[in-house]
């Protein structure tokens, strides 16, 4: 098995992984284990950016391989900004970037939306409605605790109830 | 509920910031330097007119020397490239209201509101003013699907940072930091180390900003960082108490060390500097050692490279490595204080 972080070493370091009593382990390579010191006592917040750089990781790799080159080829017609140096530089180059990458940068923008978000600038916020999306932004990102550490048996339960309440918010809305 | 004063001794500063575009103009990988003059120029003129002439600071950082870009930077509590572009890039500073705006780094625009200790309101207040003189002037990069558009896509929308940086020795300490970083994330904020690399923190300062820039409004992310700020206060707090009630031996052993280290040392790196400020300030918020928090961080402000190197140059100590230039700095400040009180 090579190292789930670097994918170049074959992994020989075994992390166990205890979020809130969940278990689950990470397989890495000496250099990577060495370089985030998380060898011996590795304190929660190094545990948590490991499990959290391990997804991105995958992430980056499964995407490399399937649409590397359909992305490359890939251009703002407005300002010349290619695939590639965005990939590289994570900086976009003019307003209409974000259309020209649009599929790409989805992933991005997911991560810096607040789940269950009501359009902030076309609603007000009205005060009963407000527990309900805590309640929902909670849950969501339990659930995405859940998906990360593989425990699906939760994910499942925070899922349904996380379109249960989405339904109910639907019915409220459309009867006012 | 504390009052404000017992909130400073966990809180070091608390920031807002906003980026913006100029609508129509090309980001600044993209944009000509022709581009930057004009920015500079619509800015600065905003600048005379809200602020006033004569009220404000104007550093060129194209052209300005190294050091003075760090100083700034560490009084500023922000990040900006010291290379050379072909471009101008300015910061102008309103320091009477802790405001100042920096422009052509990574957005066109950077609007940033600092307070001490924890007054995330006026911070806001602050960065809010000068947000309105700006948007009446110059036109604002947005779509309706992803707000206000920036450069870097990971804050789109609100294009809004709001922050908090903390003091959390006694977390850092325990290892009880993990658990505070999952218990933010539900409170849609991040936790990370403000001096170091990855997680290992120099000194246990730690930045709390918001994750959510999309579907969210600009009053919902001030109180984001409210309810997340008052957490990890009542995590270290509860810590602390705790600390001092099992091992009181051992935290005064600590904090007494370090102010003896800073008042004698030869040489002191900034990774061992920042953990014995960390520890004196801890101890001068537990009432250890009787020296206010306001000395504590002007002691933090002076072991920064960019003071160290300004001071270097004024005292003509450029031939000594900085480590040391660091370690007379603290000698010059902390041995006094240290005299009186043994
Ligand atoms: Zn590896
Ligand atoms: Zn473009």
């Amino acid at each position: 098995m090579m190292c789930q972080l670097c994918g170049k070493r074959p992994a020989n370091v075994c992390i166990n992984i205890d979020i809130n009593g969940n278990k689950s382990q990470r397989f890495i390579c000496d250099k990577c284990a060495d370089e985030r010191k998380i060898k011996e006592n590795p304190s929660g917040a190094a545990i948590l950016a490991l499990v959290n750089d391990i997804r991105a990781a995958n992430l980056s790799r499964q995407q490399s391989e399937s649409d590397k080159n359909e992305q490359a080829e890939r251009i703002c017609k407005s300002c010349g900004m290619t695939y590639k140096e965005f990939a590289k530089t994570f900086m976009l180059g003019c307003e209409d970037c974000y259309e020209s990458f649009e599929d790409m940068i989805k992933p991005l923008v997911e991560s810096i939306t607040k789940p269950s978000a009501v359009s902030a600038q076309s609603e007000k916020p009205q005060n009963d409605a407000v527990p309900d999306r805590n309640q929902i932004l909670k849950l969501k990102l339990l659930l995405k605790q859940c998906v990360e550490r593989e425990d699906y048996e939760n994910a499942a339960k925070f899922r349904d109830k996380i379109a249960e309440l989405e339904a109910g918010k639907h019915e409220a809305k459309n009867d006012g | 509920m504390m009052d404000k004063k017992d909130e400073r001794m966990f809180v070091f500063k608390t920031s807002v910031r906003f980026f913006r575009n100029v609508k129509d103009v090309p980001f600044v990988s993209r944009f000509s330097p022709d581009d930057a003059e004009d920015i500079n120029r619509n800015v600065k003129s905003v600048c005379d007119g809200e602020w006033g002439e004569d009220k404000y600071d104007t550093l060129n950082i194209n052209k300005a020397e190294k050091c003075d870009i760090l100083y700034w930077c560490d009084e500023n509590c922000c990040n900006v490239r010291t290379g050379g572009t072909e471009y101008e890039r300015m910061a102008f500073t309103n320091s009477a209201k802790g405001t100042s705006i920096v422009t052509n780094e990574s957005e066109h625009i950077l609007v940033q509101s600092i307070k001490d200790g924890c007054d995330i309101d006026s911070a806001y207040k602050n960065a809010c003013e000068t947000m309105n003189a700006l948007s009446r002037r110059i036109p604002f990069a947005a779509s309706e699907k992803y707000g206000f558009l920036t450069a870097v896509p990971f804050c789109a929308g609100t294009a809004m940072k709001a922050g908090a940086l903390v003091h959390l020795p006694a977390l850092a300490m325990t290892n009880g930091l993990g658990k505070l970083t999952e218990r933010l994330a539900g409170e849609g904020a991040n936790l990370k180390p403000f001096f170091g690399e990855r997680d290992v923190s120099f000194g246990a300062f730690y930045q709390i900003t918001n994750i959510f820039t999309l579907g969210i409004t600009e009053d919902e992310t001030v109180n984001y960082i409210k309810t997340a700020v008052d957490m990890a206060i009542e995590a270290e707090d509860e810590c602390r108490s705790e600390l001092v009630s099992t091992k009181e031996r051992e935290i005064y052993n600590i904090v007494w060390r370090s102010l003896g280290v800073l008042a004698v040392a030869r040489r002191l790196d900034l990774k061992e500097f920042m953990t014995h400020v960390s520890n004196i300030r801890m101890g001068a918020e537990l009432g250890i050692i009787d020296i206010d928090a306001d000395f504590a961080d002007e002691l933090f402000l002076y072991g920064q490279n960019g003071y160290v190197d300004r001071y270097s140059v004024r005292f003509s100590l450029e031939n000594e490595i900085a480590d040391d230039v660091r370690a007379r700095i603290m000698r010059e400040n902390v041995a006094p204080v240290l005299r009186k009180m043994i």
